[in-house]
């Protein structure tokens, strides 16, 4: 509503947890409880956050830069100022599901200690799997890593885009007077 | 080369600054006192920052609540999606039902979506007017009564025909594909003045060249006396005995989301243009319910999907306008108010082309490396779904999985557009389904599209234009709202924004919403007995 919590990216919580067992389970970790704080998100979930965003643009080819030189961390931290807290909270939900999937589909390690090759058999599985959550959480990694990701100068060579013109611009004041010879609206709509 | 500092804003702002009635959330907070006027709109999107202009001219006591900024575009808009995603959009652009079936984006700070908007400019269609008149008794919406009232619009945001030369290379491939197949098409009519052909239209234009409620409607209604308070988030409508009697406001620092506070505003008219997907909230959040119920069950939203087509020559769709040419075609609601679809070209910057391309990683890449030569448009569905928008605790749950009748012509609009591609040279178009990355050759390949489907699990759908979530009608049986935008079974309570239209438009709908602000108006005017 106007002024009500904005909520990009909103999981149904519900369905995500009823659809993955993991998510029930991480869901109930005393440490997923809701939290207005920024500081929720240090420790594991950027971790876990890093490692997924390795996954999806450290395979993209060797034009791009890694997640290091195109600063996805410090981009990260900045997009995640400008979220609410119960998204940054609906995001640490999403970074648990990802880090304990492995252990739920018989690997003996959380997301972020796999291997690059593995981290990236198990997402790519994920925006064409059976799990209807699954996919959602498949969209959602998507919406929120992309813009994160090219929001960085250095990710714009390798594309040829070129950015904003502001930085190169910078044309004079331009400010029309409002038009101010209106006809009383009675005369128009009687 | 030694460019210039970036300018402030210019005279016009500073000297409503100095009439001492743009409030922002700071002093209101220290102020920590109430606020009273004879009429309070919520919102200042185009309904809602037309309500507030007509108003303001006519002499009524006026106030406009704004939940967002009001932006310096010269100082604060930097063309960069990290920034202005948060800056200008509810939901950083990406507000999503539950299901991440539908993706929402609609504007927040003063001016709306008309800030973030591409300008597009075009007159409800008198096939949709007779629509609404045929089916939901609406009266005094005819072509003849609006005509004057789209002119007057028309001139204050200055709209204009766009040139030729003002046609981008991704546009050019549109209309390259449609003449070929003989289909019919036209550039339309945009609200820029002098456009540097920049491309960052989405993210605020910098340059002021486009003619936003920002710089338009909402600054000529605080020349005339209205005032404009900031960072005011609604929280809810006050209201007693079936008749509303003003709002709680909560004070918030736009910028950092802080919290600064509460305010009170007492009113003797309530006027919500907060869009169609805010109003409806607004409404639910309130405890308020129309006679018939129903206010936040009939959604519509023009959906659409992004159709690619890959080409040897460089489109740099980024850059001019991005939104010049469409093609009309197939658009069937033109002749009779029902159906159809636009297909209309967009393309976006890295951040949001990267969102709607196919998966990550290798695929992800290779599509990027082909960001330069890609060419992007949507079909844009007149819609029949009912979607729904209502509280779900502390949040704004949308609703919406297209019916049959609109599947059908979703996956109409995607085939004929992935045709225009072809017929304009694609060496291969994209598809838009998230399970995996489909990409066509040529033309007979078109069909796989009927075998996929257009279901929920298969396209994520995405919308820039809420609309008719708080229908007018002749009756509490047909509609939530009178012609006049009074709610039905409430006193002192209007709604002026795209919430009110029976049916979605089918065309951009910006004039038309510009417009349902200033119908509110005057029969609000005539209700206080007011001439103006």
């Amino acid at each position: 509503m106007i002024g009500m919590a904005i909520d990009p990216f909103q999981l149904d919580r519900r369905a995500l947890l009823k659809g993955t067992a993991l998510g029930a389970a991480a869901a109930l970790l005393p440490s997923v409880g809701r939290s207005d704080e920024l500081a929720a998100w240090e420790g594991r979930p950027y971790a876990v956050a890093l490692a997924i965003a390795e996954t999806l643009f450290g395979r993209m080819g060797d034009d791009f830069p890694d997640i290091e030189q195109a600063r996805f961390g410090e981009h990260l931290r900045d997009f995640l100022t400008q979220l609410d807290a119960p998204t940054r909270d609906d995001l640490v939900l999403l970074m648990r599901v990802v880090e304990w999937w492995p252990a739920l589909t018989g690997r003996f390690a959380r997301f972020s200690k796999l291997d690059l090759e593995t981290r990236g058999r198990i997402l790519d599985a994920w925006p064409d799997h059976w799990l209807g959550p699954l996919r959602m959480a498949a969209t959602a990694i998507k919406l929120v890593f992309a813009p994160v990701y090219f929001a960085d100068d250095a990710t714009w060579a390798p594309i040829g885009y070129d950015g904003p013109w502001v930085d190169r611009f910078a044309p004079p004041v331009f400010e029309l007077p409002p038009v101010d010879d209106d006809p009383p609206l009675s005369e128009i709509l009687p | 080369m030694i460019m210039p500092d970036r300018p402030t804003d210019g005279w016009l702002r500073e000297r409503l600054q100095k009439t001492g009635r743009i409030l922002d959330p700071f002093t209101l907070a220290r102020a920590g006192k109430p606020l009273k006027a004879d009429v309070v709109v919520v919102g200042t999107g185009a309904g809602g920052s037309a309500a507030f202009r007509e108003l303001a001219r006519a002499g009524v006591d006026v106030l406009a609540l704004e939940a967002g900024a009001y932006h310096l575009p010269q100082v604060e808009f930097n063309q960069r999606e990290d920034r202005m995603l948060s800056r200008l959009f509810w939901s950083m652009g990406a507000r999503t039902d539950p299901g991440m079936n539908l993706t929402m984006t609609h504007g927040r700070g003063v001016g709306g979506s008309t800030v973030h908007n591409i300008c597009l400019s075009e007159d409800t269609p008198p096939a949709i007017l007779r629509r609404w008149a045929d089916e939901a008794g609406i009266v005094g919406w005819d072509e003849a009564t609006l005509a004057p009232v789209f002119e007057r619009v028309r001139r204050n945001i200055r709209v204009s025909a766009i040139d030729e030369g003002q046609v981008n290379l991704n546009n050019a491939v549109v209309r390259r594909g449609a003449e070929a197949l003989g289909w019919s098409g036209r550039l339309y009519d945009h609200n820029r003045v002098a456009c540097l052909q920049c491309g960052y239209c989405v993210l605020g234009c910098a340059y002021n060249r486009k003619q936003s409620a920002l710089i338009t409607y909402v600054p000529d209604g605080i020349a005339a006396g209205g005032r404009l308070a900031w960072g005011c988030e609604v929280r809810r409508i006050r209201h007693d005995a079936k008749r509303a009697t003003g709002l709680e406001v909560a004070l918030v620092d736009p910028h950092s989301g802080r919290s600064l506070g509460s305010l009170t505003v007492t009113a003797g008219e309530v006027v919500v243009a907060g869009s169609s997907v805010m109003t409806p909230a607004l409404l639910d959040a309130s405890g308020i319910r129309d006679t018939g119920g129903h206010a936040g069950k009939r959604l519509r939203v023009h959906p659409a999907v992004v159709v690619a087509g890959r080409f040897d020559e460089q489109i740099d769709g980024w850059t001019g306008l991005p939104q010049s040419y469409v093609v009309n075609e197939f658009a069937d609601f033109y002749k009779d108010g029902h159906g159809g679809f636009l297909i209309i070209p967009l393309f976006g910057h890295p951040g949001t082309a990267a969102a709607m391309m196919p998966g990550w990683g290798p695929t992800l890449g290779r599509w990027m490396k082909q960001y330069r030569h890609v060419s992007a448009s949507t079909p844009l569905v007149h819609d029949e779904t009912a979607g729904r928008v209502r509280m779900d605790g502390d949040r704004v749950r949308l609703d919406y999985e297209l019916n049959a009748g609109d599947r059908q012509t979703l996956i109409d609009g995607i085939k004929r557009t992935a045709e225009l591609y072809f017929a304009a040279g694609a060496r291969e178009v994209l598809l838009p389904f998230r399970r995996r990355e489909v990409v066509i050759r040529k033309p007979a390949e078109i069909d796989i599209v009927d075998s996929i489907g257009v279901g929920p699990a298969e396209v994520l759908l995405s919308s820039v234009h809420p609309q008719c979530a708080v229908p007018m009608g002749a009756d509490p049986d047909r509609g939530a709202c009178d012609s006049a935008g009074r709610l039905f079974g409430w006193q002192g309570l209007r709604i002026a924004d795209g919430s009110l239209f029976p049916s979605s438009v089918g065309v951009p709908p910006q004039l038309s919403i510009y417009a349902a602000g200033t119908m509110v108006a005057r029969g609000l005017l005539r209700d206080l007995g007011g001439g103006a």
